[in-house]
């Protein structure tokens, strides 16, 4: 009788540090996840050998039985591992990882799974983007364990389609715990008691429940702010938020957009600016702005400091502006 | 063109030209150095072919060795089994002067030596080859759960990790108790 083959064996812990670690970053994804639940040195092998991945995104769905982590491991790679709330295995992420098995690998204590194993994911991997998105009711505080992991995020999202059900206490506490570059806020809350302060953003995209956020020196506070979408904002807000950017600091906004089915009134939104015959031809407007009639204004305004020229219009969907000189040249 | 046979060589630089390939310019001879392994037996390589490794590379660049020198003076590779040096080898003159696809069918077979191979290519900094040596590596536990990577890949548990710090320890503590006897021995 034929025996067995011998199984291959690799003393991969005898090699020298680089090389283990370049086998690492070698391996599938879920291969690394695998090595490194076998020991606390294997773990920490696969974080020092900075594994390269390009986003992970904890999604809270609309039914927590939904919740996921959707990772892409490299352009178009993608990987789905369910953080349900079900305890029905067959029926958590069928169409993905069931995140509680993962999880069980994973050889530390922790009273959520779910916590455990975003916090293993991590500390292991290196990702170039880390999101959360928030679409559902938060009904405990434990549905907030990623922020006991992490606070800093590339990107964050509270989007509800019908109504975000989060309790004002628990959405101030996101708010206000987080730090991320980009934010896209859309949601309505009428019993909103606080005022958000916004700090070190470079992308804002706000619609329903504006009425928390405070635009009194939000360019001072988010001097990286690239572009603002605010729909729905006050025309006098508007007047102050071009004021802030005419005295201000050189920053580095290019676009403001307001949008506003009513339509704006001129008179308050330029009210005691200085403003200039636009540039702009009807045609260039009409690309930039993408709508314009004969109820249309456009006109020019300047940046007091560096003398930076940026263009306003107003039309009937709201009020836009572009301050990117280098476009306006290319027109 | 991986040999242990004898040719004609020469150390000498090469002459700079402006002219096009296309023209028929005099072949430039080609340098040969000598390199060889644990098991003494020297294996002639060119010059190019060893570009691939950056630590031979570097050796090589300034020496201006003599056809006669160089074979005099093969470098001693110890650390490495004759035969692991002999793939390698191989290797490099199969690459001679082109860069590696990023899937390279021509690296040698032999599974059971992969360890020491990697290691030799480690050593030898030949960055392309390592890469992919490092890929097999990677292959070796594709789709194999925890506890086959751990057979595979011999990775201890946290419990055997923690035993041998503890007896790695402990042997450090008695070599250093007895340097110090053997100290104060010596100075009675």
């Amino acid at each position: 009788m034929e025996e067995p083959p011998e199984k291959q064996k690799f003393g991969l812990l005898k090699c020298p540090f680089a090389l283990r670690e370049e086998v690492i970053r070698n391996m599938e994804f879920m291969d690394a996840f695998h090595f490194s639940t076998l020991s606390k040195r294997s773990k920490q092998l696969v974080r020092n050998a900075r594994y390269q991945t390009f986003r992970i995104t904890f999604c809270f769905e609309e039914k927590s039985s939904k919740d996921n982590i959707e990772m892409e491991i490299k352009k178009g790679e993608r990987l789905k591992i369910s953080l349900s709330d079900l305890n029905v295995p067959p029926k958590r992420g069928s169409s993905s990882l069931d995140g509680l098995k993962l999880a069980n690998l994973i050889n530390e204590p922790s009273d959520d799974y779910r916590k455990k194993l975003s916090a293993h994911l991590l500390f292991i991997f290196h990702f170039k983007e880390i999101s959360v998105q928030i679409g559902r009711n938060i009904k405990h505080v434990e549905d907030l364990f990623l922020w006991s992991i992490t606070k800093q995020f590339d990107t964050v999202g509270l989007m509800a389609q019908k109504k975000l059900h989060i309790t004002p206490d628990y959405l101030q506490f996101v708010l206000n715990a987080t730090n991320a570059k980009e934010y896209f806020l859309d949601f309505r809350m009428n019993d909103l008691n606080f005022k958000y302060q916004l700090k070190d953003c470079e992308s804002l995209d706000v619609s329903g429940s504006i009425q928390c956020l405070d635009t009194d020196g939000i360019l001072q506070r988010n001097p990286k702010m690239k572009e603002l979408h605010l729909e729905e904002l006050p025309g006098e807000q508007i007047n102050d938020l071009l004021k802030q950017w005419i005295n201000g600091e050189v920053n580095d906004l290019e676009v403001l957009a307001f949008f506003n089915w009513d339509g704006y009134s001129n008179e308050v939104i330029l009210d005691g600016i200085v403003t200039m015959k636009t540039k702009l031809t009807e045609e260039q407007a009409r690309r930039m702005f993408g709508l314009w009639d004969a109820s249309s204004r456009a006109v020019d305004i300047q940046r007091k400091i560096d003398g930076q020229l940026a263009a306003v219009h107003i039309n009937q969907s709201g009020c836009f502006v572009s301050m990117c000189n280098k476009l306006l040249a290319e027109l | 063109m991986s040999s242990t046979e004898q040719g004609t060589s020469s150390a000498a630089p090469a002459e700079p030209t402006t002219a096009p390939e296309s023209a028929a310019a005099p072949e430039v001879p080609e340098s040969f150095y000598y390199v060889h392994g644990k098991d003494k037996v020297v294996h002639k390589v060119s010059a190019g072919a060893l570009q691939h490794s950056a630590l031979i590379h570097g050796m090589i660049s300034n020496l201006g060795y003599t056809e006669e020198q160089a074979k005099a003076n093969p470098f001693p590779f110890e650390n490495i089994d004759g035969d692991i040096l002999q793939m390698v080898v191989d290797w490099c003159n199969q690459h001679k002067g082109k860069p590696t696809p990023p899937e390279d069918t021509n690296l040698p077979k032999q599974k059971e030596k992969l360890f020491d191979l990697v290691l030799a290519v480690n050593y030898l900094e030949i960055k392309e080859l390592l890469t992919y040596c490092c890929k097999q590596v990677a292959m070796m536990v594709k789709g194999k759960s925890p506890e086959e990577i751990r057979e595979i890949w011999m990775i201890p548990t946290d419990a055997e990790d923690e035993a041998a710090e503890k007896e790695a320890k402990k042997r450090a503590g008695k070599e250093a108790a007895g340097e110090t006897a053997a100290a104060a021995g010596d100075a009675k």
